[in-house]
């Protein structure tokens, strides 16, 4: 009917969190390979999570090292190489170049392309189907009619961001560990938040995310009808009760409507999202707007004015 | 084996065209309006890209073409029907990050070199590879690099036939790695028409080619504590002789928005730390 998936980085959070809501799980932290307990730089780790999800009845992926550099690819194949026999459903890279080793080793899962990827068209996700890859986490600068044009022409599918935070970038570099005192293991859950005068930003480590989270709960039925399957919460370095909270909100609401129910927004959802969300919330980039904007009746979001429509239908017709 | 190694300088404007042409130089890189990393104004016209190749080609530099935007799901078509144009133009080699682009490139026109651009954040050989296989012939390395990293995919790649490029001065981020980064975007983003690719998505480095730089502004922790991520001017001469020890074949200026008298400059340097290094002359 629908997946709903999130990433969940380590065995901690694993163990901790209530995963009911969600039908798969990307287990690792693909942004740092020494976030402490990463299950993707553990064989050990993969082996007892993958049993875990699986034996939950939830589809497994693991999610590898977005950018890794020479030096990372020998532990990476070592990985795949052992992985290859785990009842793994998937691997998710984030760069060409693992995209091509996993083609070279003849590796038994489908691979998912992940959002670090770059992939901006149709024809790049044609070209990387040939190659082994079966779904796509489009950039997330695309608008809504160009992540469902690449749905609509291409083999693959595609993953749809549907809440949390915006994977913004990625550095060779923790900014944390530069900037607090302490090791990996003290400091790695703190994520920082920084802002400039109204902006918001949240950095956990090497990547950078929005401050506001993305919040697309109004529109899930529109999606969903437009024909989204496959729907992506983000929750790197969230709490327990953020990944439980936002994965029950929307499986709830994808539920209703999937079974053509309308009101399928509950009275508290906005409460519960909104105490989740310190910065607010924003639509990304799908209404072909900036990123933190949001467009929207729900989360006191702004409206579109005749003015910016006229805007930019002048500027399409020109 | 040629082991002379390429100097490559960026042209952006006609009038700055003969001055590059009688620099001591190997290759000039220029864009098109609407499809590379650049300002629109740093952009030539289609219609100048003849002109540009048969003066360069006349004073016996090799001209490339810089076609690194990504384009939109719904723009595909128009970037390709771009692009054939241009290449009908002369130009011999292009510097492309779209992987279909790139494919397509190869494909209906192997003469032309392709080359895999900055945006494809080319960090390991296993990448190089990929762009190898699709029909690379030179991939232009990440400036996050160690030397010693370079050295490493220098020395490897060149046992395959592809040739390693790095960009010696130029702007290196901080906030992420260069060619993977939305943080312009989430904060300013602004539909734009620009000429004949109708609708640009200016503030996405990757679709536009502009960059606010939000990253520049002063980002503050809840501590207060300030957080220095603007994006860095570097100039890597230093790394010049090792990196030319490994057998890296070009070097680039970037930057598109140099004066023509500040490239030539830093070209004379460069010749001059080249000329030393006597085997590579």
């Amino acid at each position: 009917m629908f997946e709903l998936s999130t990433h969940i980085p380590t065995w901690k959070i694993l163990k901790e969190a209530d995963l009911s809501p969600y039908h798969a799980l990307y287990v690792g932290d693909p942004t740092c390979p020494k976030v402490p307990g990463n299950i993707s730089s553990n064989l050990e780790l993969l082996k007892r999570s993958v049993d875990l999800v699986k034996g939950q009845g939830k589809k497994c992926y693991l999610s590898l090292y977005a950018v890794p550099r020479n030096r990372d690819l020998p532990w990476i194949e070592g990985l795949l190489e052992r992985a290859s026999i785990l009842p793994l459903d998937a691997i998710e890279v984030h760069n060409l170049g693992l995209v091509r080793m996993a083609e070279r080793m003849h590796l038994p899962f489908s691979i998912h392309l992940g959002v670090f990827a770059n992939l901006y068209t149709h024809e790049t996700a044609r070209l990387l189907y040939r190659k082994g890859v079966t779904r796509v986490f489009p950039s997330p600068e695309l608008s809504l009619e160009e992540v469902n044009y690449i749905r609509t022409h291409s083999p693959t599918k595609v993953t749809l961001q549907i809440h949390g935070k915006i994977p913004l970038g990625i550095s060779e570099g923790c900014f944390i560990l530069e900037h607090r005192e302490g090791s990996c293991e003290d400091v790695c859950f703190n994520p920082c938040w920084l802002t400039s005068g109204k902006w918001s930003l949240k950095n956990i480590g090497r990547a950078t995310v929005s401050g506001k989270d993305l919040c697309l709960l109004e529109y899930l039925g529109s999606l969903y009808w437009r024909g989204f399957r496959t729907f992506y919460i983000q929750t790197l370095r969230e709490s327990p009760r953020y990944i439980e909270t936002v994965g029950t909100i929307y499986r709830r609401a994808l539920e209703k409507i999937a079974q053509g129910m309308d009101e399928y927004v509950g009275p508290s959802d906005i409460g519960l999202l909104s105490e989740l969300s310190p910065y607010g919330f924003c639509n990304g980039y799908l209404f072909r707007r900036s990123g933190h904007r949001y467009i929207g009746r729900l989360f006191g979001g702004e409206e579109i004015t005749p003015l910016e429509v006229s805007k930019e239908e002048r500027s399409h017709e020109a | 084996m040629d082991n002379r190694c390429e100097i490559i300088v960026p042209c952006s404007h006609i009038r700055s065209l003969p001055h590059i042409l009688d620099m001591d130089v190997d290759a000039l890189y220029f864009g098109i309006r609407g499809w590379s990393r650049s300002n629109r104004e740093l952009e030539f016209s289609i219609f100048d890209v003849e002109e540009i190749c048969q003066k360069g080609h006349a004073h016996g530099k090799r001209v490339l073409l810089s076609f690194n935007l990504m384009p939109g799901p719904m723009e595909v078509e128009q970037a390709w029907a771009t692009l054939k144009k241009a290449l009908s133009g002369g130009v011999d080699g292009v510097i492309c990050s779209d992987p279909f682009l790139a494919a397509m490139i190869c494909e209906e026109f192997p003469e032309v070199e392709l080359h895999a651009s900055l945006g494809a954040v080319v960090l390991s050989l296993e990448e190089a590879h990929y762009w190898g296989d699709l029909g690379a012939k030179r991939v232009v390395l990440s400036p996050h690099l160690t030397t010693e990293e370079i050295q490493e995919l220098a020395y490897s790649l060149s046992t395959r036939g592809i040739e390693t490029e790095v960009m010696l001065f130029g702007v290196r981020c901080r906030a992420t790695l260069l060619g993977i980064c939305r943080m312009s975007s989430y904060f300013d983003m602004n539909l734009e028409n620009s000429g004949l690719r109708t609708v640009i998505w200016s503030g996405s480095s990757k679709r536009s080619g502009v960059c606010y730089r939000s990253c520049a502004q002063e980002w503050k922790e809840t501590s207060g504590k300030e957080w220095h991520w603007s994006p860095q001017v570097y100039w890597d001469i230093e790394r010049l002789p090792a990196l030319l020890q490994a057998g890296v074949k070009a070097f680039k200026i970037g930057s598109r928005g140099l004066s023509w008298r500040r490239i030539e400059a830093l070209v004379r340097v460069m010749r001059e730390r080249m000329k030393k290094e006597e085997s590579y002359v």
